[in-house]
């Protein structure tokens, strides 16, 4: 992918943005300052982003640091802090970053707050982040720095991405960035009051100095409640007591369509659910009998009665969201020639499968899944299904998410007789869908590959994929490796997700949902993608 | 034995019930599946060296008696240590939220007091009557209803439907007048099951002692009715009321748990749920070694009300 190019979609929104921009001049609360009231699904729990290992806390600080390359809405990697980036050999890369910029503490953005930024998560809890791949970075002078990688790395550009910039005294020990985030971005941070709000206001110097979106964010003021429980979200915001909700509940959302005062926005999100076999154990150690039962997960079914008609069956792993990665037809024809709902087909293969094994049926077993609503339905839905037929008695059994988790990941699972409804979520990078769920090292209890698939063929290919830059090459080997695991069956995949956001019509103007969830208030002012958002009506 | 010797004794025995209270409440968060370790890496992968040094952090690597004995010796000097999910003092975290448990637990436990006492007493004097059958109908209901759905219903119906209320706290002290109205639907939602079992328990009380002969011996002396049900028989009443109201101080500390999810209130509840589901065993372990001490506090303090409410009661 050729660095910071443009696309008919950002010159679309451009357009989209300049119409809206009338309406920015008369947004403004009783203080005389515009304020965006949003919700976190739960408490802030650290500023600092080496210890940051839960969304909120990321999306909590998304507006107040800054990388120094930003993903766009469609994947597109665009210039934040960085001005360009030129590659100089298979592992170096030289950096030339923005002039004028200063942190939110008055301190002047330079070099060296880059290259502390990366090395102060050696030995965090995130350290993976960086270090993966990161080996070295030489100054060479206060606004160009050479990144050394520790081998060739195709996703380094979106890994940039995910690495907010710090000020260099934070790795110093001058600046705790437990009393509060300090970083250069739009919005600098105010207050947080733990379990009740967290709130941000705007930086009035941000570099930002273009014509495409306004020099400062038209909302003054960020106020993010905490509201856990998602039906007490739903009624706040159908309350007028919050503006923006996320994430509302799968059965609510038809309910907030229907009012007048909301408006739902949504955006297919990278991830996917999936049913994860045990490969150790008979039946399911035969790939006869894993294709039957992926032939029997109604996908169609689960998507309209469980997810009210949001999102996409799911036939291969990478999520369309990645267009340049996986297509409409290579996941059609994946889903024909293994996984497409077909009890016919399902039966002859199990039927194979069972004799070939010597089981007899009906075979006893279970599902285990965690309490979410959705995955249990969709869970009952595939039991229905396999109990339809004379080779299975399946049940259901729900734990509580850190037991289950801990169970999935124990290390054994694979050998366990049950089958494991999980979801996963990829990013930007094609690697994220695949590595840790297929990659025979990344095999429980190392990492997430809980039905223990192991194919020499598609570490090779992961691995070379990994260290290929050329785009048609790279989406060569995802593809290849995509079809050897569709066809060995680790896991059936069930459904590409959706991300959904609900907010007040009259209040809120221009906000779009971004595909990935720690991105979820990108939209309230990114210059780099050409977007931002203001209160309403006025 | 005198009253002030009664209390001291009464006092003593409460220490190995707080010591047992501490062993319970260290062995059940041991119990839990998962360790710190694994919320700070999120199963991903690390070194040993990482995981070795967090697990000397959580003095994981001592024997569970030798790590018992540390947190029991820390606790003892209130300290509760640094919070597993950030670098917060326990004492920190609870301090804050201490108050808000404490005004909702106070308010909805005046609204059960309030409204369960009177409505048990009447219910009692006119026994058999419209009013009665009324109140025991609504009591059963209150005790069935669940305090979850509750919530969202008085959600739904005043803050959504009629707009009368905000349906998530307002930013302002938690003493600020519009704290105080916003936390009628949570203190309601909280003390209703309370107040029915009080108004079950005083009309019952109520009507026991509305047989005894020093009620007959009352009302033959010429007393008013008023003075014969408020000065002598409810006296008499409160005794089982007194006991049941200390084991509510429990209900109501459980119950907030839920009740201030619904009604995003940050208490002492909402720090206990997400402290369990991040494994930051210092604040589980000192919430409910805290939970755990009220109770104990409020029994103790039953007690010695049965003193001053009876005087005849000896030890």
């Amino acid at each position: 992918m050729p660095p910071f190019t443009t696309s008919r979609r950002r010159l679309l929104r451009w357009v989209g943005a300049a119409s809206v921009a009338g309406v920015a001049g008369c947004a403004g609360g009783s203080d005389g300052g515009s304020e965006l009231v949003a919700t976190l699904g739960a408490d802030v729990s650290t500023y600092d982003p080496t210890q940051a290992n839960d969304t909120t806390s990321r999306k909590a600080f998304g507006l107040v640091y800054e990388p120094l390359v930003s993903v766009d809405f469609d994947g597109t990697v665009r210039p934040t802090l960085a001005t360009a980036l030129d590659q100089q050999d298979d592992r170096t890369w030289r950096v030339s970053l923005r002039d004028g910029v200063s942190f939110h503490d008055g301190s002047d953005f330079t070099a060296a707050d880059v290259k502390a930024s990366f090395e102060r998560y050696a030995g965090t809890p995130r350290e993976s982040d960086v270090f993966l791949w990161y080996e070295d970075a030489t100054i060479r002078d206060d606004s160009t720095l050479d990144i050394t990688l520790s081998e060739p790395y195709a996703p380094f550009q979106l890994s940039l991405g995910g690495v907010p910039i710090v000020p260099e005294a934070a790795a110093t020990g001058d600046l705790d960035l437990s009393n509060g985030p300090v970083g250069t971005g739009p919005y600098a941070f105010d207050t947080h009051e733990p379990d009740r709000l967290y709130r941000l206001t705007r930086a009035e110097d941000h570099w930002y100095a273009g014509d495409e979106v306004p020099e400062t964010p038209p909302i003054e003021t960020l106020t993010f409640r905490i509201i856990v429980e998602q039906s007490s979200q739903v009624a706040a915001l159908r309350g007028g007591d919050i503006d923006l909700a996320n994430n509302p509940p799968a059965d609510g959302v038809a309910d907030l369509r229907d009012d007048d005062a909301i408006t739902v926005s949504e955006h297919l999100a990278g991830g996917f659910e999936m049913l994860i076999f045990p490969l150790a154990a008979p039946p399911f150690s035969n790939r006869d009998v894993r294709e039957g039962v992926s032939r029997l997960i109604p996908r169609d079914d689960i998507i309209e009665s469980v997810y009210g008609g949001i999102g996409q069956p799911a036939y291969a792993p990478i999520s369309p969201l990645l267009d340049d990665y996986t297509s409409e037809s290579f996941l059609t024809e994946m889903g024909d020639e293994y996984m497409r709902y077909d009890p016919e087909r399902a039966r002859e293969l199990l039927d194979a499968g069972f004799s070939a094994l010597d089981v007899s049926p009906p075979y006893e077993t279970t599902i285990v899944t965690n309490e979410t609503g959705d995955r249990v339905r969709w869970a009952q839905l595939v039991r229905d299904e396999l109990n339809a037929t004379e080779f299975f008695d399946v049940s259901i059994e729900q734990f509580e998410w850190s037991t289950y988790i801990g169970r999935v990941l124990s290390g054994d699972s694979h050998r366990s007789d049950a089958m494991m409804a999980l979801g996963w979520s990829g990013g930007w990078d094609p690697d994220t869908y695949l590595r840790n769920m297929f990659y025979s090292e990344q095999a429980t209890p190392a990492c997430c590959n809980a039905a223990h698939y192991a194919n020499d063929e598609v570490d090779r290919l992961l691995d070379e994929a990994l260290t290929t830059y050329d785009t048609a090459e790279r989406r060569a080997l995802y593809e290849q490796a995509q079809r050897r695991i569709v066809a060995d069956a680790p896991v059936g995949f069930v459904r590409f997700g959706t991300r959904i956001e609900a907010y007040r019509t009259d209040a809120v103007e221009g906000f779009e949902t971004y595909p990935l969830d720690s991105g979820e208030f990108t939209a309230i002012y990114a210059p780099w993608a050409g977007t931002y958002t203001a209160t309403g009506g006025g | 034995m005198s009253l002030r010797r009664y209390v001291l004794r009464r006092t003593l025995l409460t220490l190995p019930i707080l010591l047992g209270v501490s062993v319970l409440t260290f062995g059940l968060v041991k119990l839990l599946p998962g360790t710190p370790v694994d919320y700070v890496l999120q199963f991903q992968e690390a070194t040993p060296e990482l995981r070795a040094s967090l697990r000397a952090q959580y003095h994981l690597d001592e024997p569970v008696w030798k790590q018992y004995l540390l947190w029991l010796n820390d606790v003892l000097h209130l300290d509760f240590g640094d919070r597993v999910v950030s670098d917060r003092s326990v004492g920190a975290a609870i301090a804050e939220r201490l108050p808000e448990t404490l005004v909702l637990g106070g308010i909805s436990f005046l609204i059960a007091l309030l409204v369960g006492v009177p409505a048990g007493v009447v219910a009692a004097v006119r026994r058999g009557t419209l009013v009665d059958e009324g109140s025991r109908v609504v009591a059963l209901v209150g005790i069935a209803t669940p305090n979850f759905w509750l919530g969202l219903l008085l959600i739904l119906v005043f803050g959504v439907h009629l707009n009368l209320v905000p349906v998530i706290p307002p930013v302002a002290p938690v003493f600020a007048p519009e704290s105080l109205v916003f936390l009628v639907l949570p203190a309601v939602t909280l003390g209703t099951a309370s107040a029915a079992l009080f108004t079950r328990l005083t009309r019952s009380a109520v009507t026991e002692q509305l047989r005894q002969e020093y009620v007959r011996a009352a009302r033959a002396k010429g007393l008013d009715e008023r003075t014969v049900i408020v000065k002598h028989v409810l006296r008499n009443s409160l005794i089982s009321v007194v006991t049941v109201a200390a084991v509510q101080v429990a209900f109501l500390l459980d119950g907030a748990v839920v009740v201030e999810r619904v009604f995003s209130w940050p208490g002492l509840g909402r720090l206990l749920v997400r402290a369990i589901l991040q494994r930051d065993f210092p604040v589980v372990q000192a919430v409910v070694l805290l939970v755990a001490t009220a109770v104990v506090v409020a029994n103790l303090l039953a007690d010695i009300v049965y003193a001053w409410l009876d005087p005849r009661i000896t030890y």
